[in-house]
């Protein structure tokens, strides 16, 4: 009797270290599927982010690079969508607003950091809705004083850039803004008295890494506080230089999103982060033109030689050549584009 | 009364010693499979977004590779397209249109979904329903990449 006691104890307990093995398993195969997704989504993300530039130019080459946000947080969540079976429809994509805590785009000459603002555009009268958008351009500033040294509180201040010598220099005496830019650290020297330091590229490269993990880890401090998530879970550290972990720096143009709080990866609320930057592809333009005088749109390179068309103009994105009233021509737009 | 607790013992040593340690491995190895599952939806993706086109042999290998690792699966892939259209506020209204890629070339911005949906039956989900009728329900996931 008392034997059989302890074989149903040792039963349960057997039924216990089962259930939380599942558990464990079933946790760790969905954070290795959102980590998958997120990151297919940051590297498309990114991708959609890049305006201009030469085929053939590597991610080691990224001096000339035109980054314009625009659709990047919208192509990241379209993929996340997509990855999770979900309907693409406005609500979605609202709603996977609340799991992203901070996004930044780190370009050349600066960085976004993605806010919520209120929607004006939807705005149907009965309150404000707010939606993930890309705050203003952030330079990579360091503040010098008089003398020529660096100094958090001095009132000299001059923007690098990640990869190039470019800066540009501001200073507020009294009532009157100096401005002056230039291509070269030794033209900063002569004409302003300021040399970044004996090792210019690694300083810049500090500070801009000092400044984005400072940012990320106040707007995700922000966004827990309206959440009601606790504290420093979410805390971002970049590095300077490369660490003997591998950990990377941001040293090019890159993509950086934090997701929190995820719960429709599964039965538990799970976390990912995802940093991307990758190689450029050229920019195709968009062509509008009228076919049987319908009006439609498709990219350069994808009608056909002997199509019967007339061309209006050239856009850039699709989405001008939808608002001027074109069509998606469904037939050529899965052409190729240019062959490869 | 000491027939009936030698019975309940019997019954006991079977559960722990047989069932338990079967029902045990066969959830493991399940969840290994899934992990296979996903790192051959990985490796297919990223062959097929960097090289652009997709072929016979990329499709063979990941029915191979998925189907080889233990669970019947059906896999399917497909292409989509982004188009942009205004919609009756004059707002842009992105969709995404499913082409086909038999023998196409994708473009950089296409998007490659790849859904595995688990439609055999495992041992460890037919011996959960007989032993304790818990059903985890189907086993269906996605991911998608972008064309680069």
């Amino acid at each position: 009797m008392i034997y059989n006691f302890f074989a149903v104890l040792f039963l349960f307990f057997m039924l216990v270290t089962l259930h939380n093995d599942i558990k464990a398993n079933e946790r760790l195969f969905q954070s290795l599927r959102l980590s998958a997704a997120v990151d297919y989504a940051t590297e498309g993300a990114f991708l959609m982010s890049l305006e201009t530039g030469d085929l053939g130019l590597s991610y080691q080459d990224m001096r000339n690079v035109i980054i314009n946000p625009d659709n990047t947080l919208e192509t990241f969540k379209y993929i996340l969508a997509l990855s999770y079976d979900m309907g693409i429809s406005r609500e979605t994509i609202r709603m996977l607003d609340n799991y992203i805590t901070s996004a930044v785009l780190a370009v050349n000459d600066g960085y976004y950091i993605a806010e919520l603002v209120e929607d004006k555009e939807n705005h149907d009268g009965s309150g404000g809705i707010y939606v993930l958008k890309w705050g203003l351009k952030k330079p990579y500033v360091i503040r010098y004083n008089d003398s020529g040294q660096e100094d958090p509180n001095g009132h000299r201040y001059v923007a690098y850039s990640l990869v190039s010598q470019d800066w540009v220099y501001m200073e507020q005496s009294g009532n009157t803004l100096i401005q002056d830019s230039g291509d070269s650290f030794f033209q900063l020297r002569e004409k302003w008295g300021i040399f970044p330091s004996r090792e210019p590229r690694e300083r810049i490269l500090a500070k801009a890494n000092e400044l984005i993990s400072n940012d990320i880890n106040f707007v995700i401090q922000e966004r827990n506080k309206m959440y009601d998530r606790i504290g420093n879970r979410d805390f971002v550290y970049l590095p300077s230089s490369v660490t003997s972990s591998g950990i990377n720096e941001v040293s090019r143009p890159s993509l950086l999103v934090t997701l929190a709080g995820v719960d429709f990866a599964g039965p538990e609320k799970l976390e990912a982060h995802s940093v991307g930057g990758f190689t450029i592809a050229d920019k195709v333009r968009v062509i509008a033109f009228r076919e049987n005088g319908q009006k439609y749109y498709a990219y350069e390179g994808q009608i056909p030689p002997n199509a019967p068309i007339v061309i209006d103009r050239f856009f850039n994105t699709i989405d001008e050549a939808a608002l001027q009233g074109y069509h998606p021509h469904v037939q050529y737009l899965a052409n190729p584009k240019r062959s490869r | 009364m000491d027939f009936v607790n030698k019975i309940v013992t019997v019954v006991l040593t079977f559960i722990m010693l047989v069932i338990a340690p079967i029902t045990w491995e066969y959830v493991r190895s399940e969840m290994i499979t899934e992990r296979l599952v996903l790192n051959e939806m990985v490796q297919f993706l990223d062959r097929v977004t960097d090289k652009g086109t997709i072929t016979a042999e990329d499709l063979d290998d990941l029915y191979l590779g998925v189907n080889s690792t233990g669970g019947t699966y059906d896999v399917e892939v497909k292409r989509y397209v982004r188009m942009s259209t205004s919609d009756e506020f004059g707002n842009p209204r992105t969709i995404y249109l499913s082409v086909p890629y038999e023998g196409e070339t994708m473009n950089l911005g296409d998007i490659v979904k790849v859904t595995v949906d688990d439609v055999g039956r495992s041992p460890a989900k037919r011996l959960l329903w007989t032993l304790l009728r818990v059903d985890a329900g189907e086993s269906r996931f996605s991911l998608s990449a972008m064309v680069r």
